[in-house]
């Protein structure tokens, strides 16, 4: 990041392979749009770039790419407050998949999971928590920096939204 | 490991966020506990649909993303010119104007005197920007050889058609891009990528390798496009080193006769 920092932009490429996958999902698992949150991924990486001068050696990379993601995800739901409540692009697109072949929606139904389908119905900051903590490569001490609160915060945090998370999943199961 | 301490370190097991050292004291404290295992088991499916339920973006994208690098490239250029837009801003201020000229005058006296003594520090100075930007672009290069390879390793066609693409953008193809375009070439199930490679090696038709992997490629190729393009490029080549290989190729049952007599032709041009 500090090349691109200093003028080497091409270098920014490099940095998107890395972590792409990581945010396509968060943005996924926090929106359920699988359009909206490509496009959040292009957001972020033209904010780094924008940005990229309040970057300094002593924030991690990962923290730094989650807080604005986490800025992109809640800038874009602020300006875009009365569609909230509307249908996601996802699930239109789904409702239209009916006239195509079995196999198709079979795989779109095991995409949205039973566990996916869980954390869309947490409260935001409970789903923020629980998909940033599933994330192997952040320990609690980056999670907490994302959200700006105390490891041991973020760590409460983590344990309260997993029993929720629980209780909703087999809720879900049994029905 | 202490029963209690096991007990609240659950979730934070489901979640993977202990270390492998805490994490073989707590499957152990576990094995100790009857009650703790069956606790541990509810989470049994959770832990793997976790794990499972990360999806992949798109080709899009990719294809968005790299566009706007390449425009945010250029501009990023364009600004590197941009102060000296400014210097002849000030040069047109009315209020400036006078005062300028009278110390260019004063800078060009100078400027007369120094210039004997000063050749040297200049030739060294012009050394090193150009070390610079000689750097510079050789790290744009490593980046984009990355790119090539492991945009040839997708299992997608389009980003390996991108791969192809980002190797036309490279000044000098190492040998693993060669030997990544080859791979395609020769092994791609896709046609289209197979074109494009045959282009994109069409490049480097100077290194020697390159020109005997393409007549060597002509007899694996089945699809006929690409055996016409491989031939095209021979011909274009005067390559009489791949005469024995379309010939072969010309021996093949079941042939396209169209595909055979456009093979003949190219073989007469070639002699």
């Amino acid at each position: 990041m500090l090349k691109v920092k200093s003028g080497n932009v091409q270098l920014l490429g490099v940095l998107y392979e890395r972590y792409k996958k990581w945010l396509f999902n968060f943005f996924v698992q926090m929106n359920g749009d699988r359009y909206l949150s490509e496009d959040l991924v292009q957001n972020v990486f033209m904010r780094v770039l924008k940005y990229k001068h309040t970057y300094t050696e002593e924030s991690k990379f990962v923290t730094w790419v989650f807080q604005i993601a986490r800025n992109a995800q809640n800038d874009h739901f602020r300006k875009n407050q009365k569609f909230n409540e509307q249908v996601s692009v996802d699930e239109l697109a789904y409702r239209l998949d009916g006239n195509k072949g079995q196999e198709e929606v079979i795989e779109r139904e095991e995409e949205h999971s039973l566990l996916h389908h869980a954390i869309q119905r947490l409260p935001k900051d409970k789903r923020e928590v629980i998909v940033l903590s599933k994330l192997k490569e952040l320990r609690y001490r980056e999670v907490a920096e994302i959200l700006d609160c105390s490891e041991e915060a973020a760590r409460t945090k983590a344990h309260r939204a997993l029993k929720e998370l629980k209780i909703i999943y087999f809720e879900l199961q049994e029905n | 490991m202490e029963k209690e301490t096991c007990e609240k370190l659950i979730p934070d097991y489901v979640l993977g966020k202990l270390s492998s050292k805490d994490g073989k004291e707590f499957l152990s404290c576990i094995a100790k506990h009857q009650d703790l295992q069956e606790r541990l088991s509810e989470w049994k499916n959770f832990s793997t649909d976790f794990d499972a339920m990360d999806v992949a973006p798109s080709g899009q994208m990719d294809a968005t993303f790299y566009s706007f690098l390449d425009e945010a490239s250029s501009v990023a250029h364009t600004k590197e010119d941009s102060p000296k837009v400014k210097v002849f801003s000030i040069f047109q201020s009315k209020i400036y104007a006078p005062l300028i000229a009278a110390s260019v005058m004063l800078l060009i006296g100078l400027f007369i005197g120094k210039q004997w003594a000063s050749s040297t520090i200049e030739t060294t100075n012009s050394a090193i920007t150009d070390v610079e930007i000689q750097a510079s672009k050789k790290e744009t290069e490593d980046v984009r050889t990355q790119l090539v390879i492991s945009l040839a390793d997708q299992p997608s066609a389009a980003r390996r058609l991108e791969a192809i693409s980002e190797s036309k953008k490279l000044n000098t193809a190492t040998d693993k891009v060669i030997e990544a375009l080859f791979k395609m070439l020769n092994h791609d199930q896709n046609v289209n990528v197979r074109l494009a490679a045959v282009t994109s090696l069409s490049k480097y038709v100077d290194n020697p390798i390159v020109r005997e992997g393409l007549v060597m490629s002509i007899i694996q190729q089945d699809s006929p496009h690409v055996q016409i393009a491989l031939a095209d490029l021979m011909v274009t080549l005067k390559e009489k080193e791949s005469i024995n290989s379309i010939e072969q190729l010309l021996d093949t049952p079941n042939m396209d006769a169209v595909v055979k007599q456009k093979l003949q032709e190219s073989i007469n041009q070639i002699i």
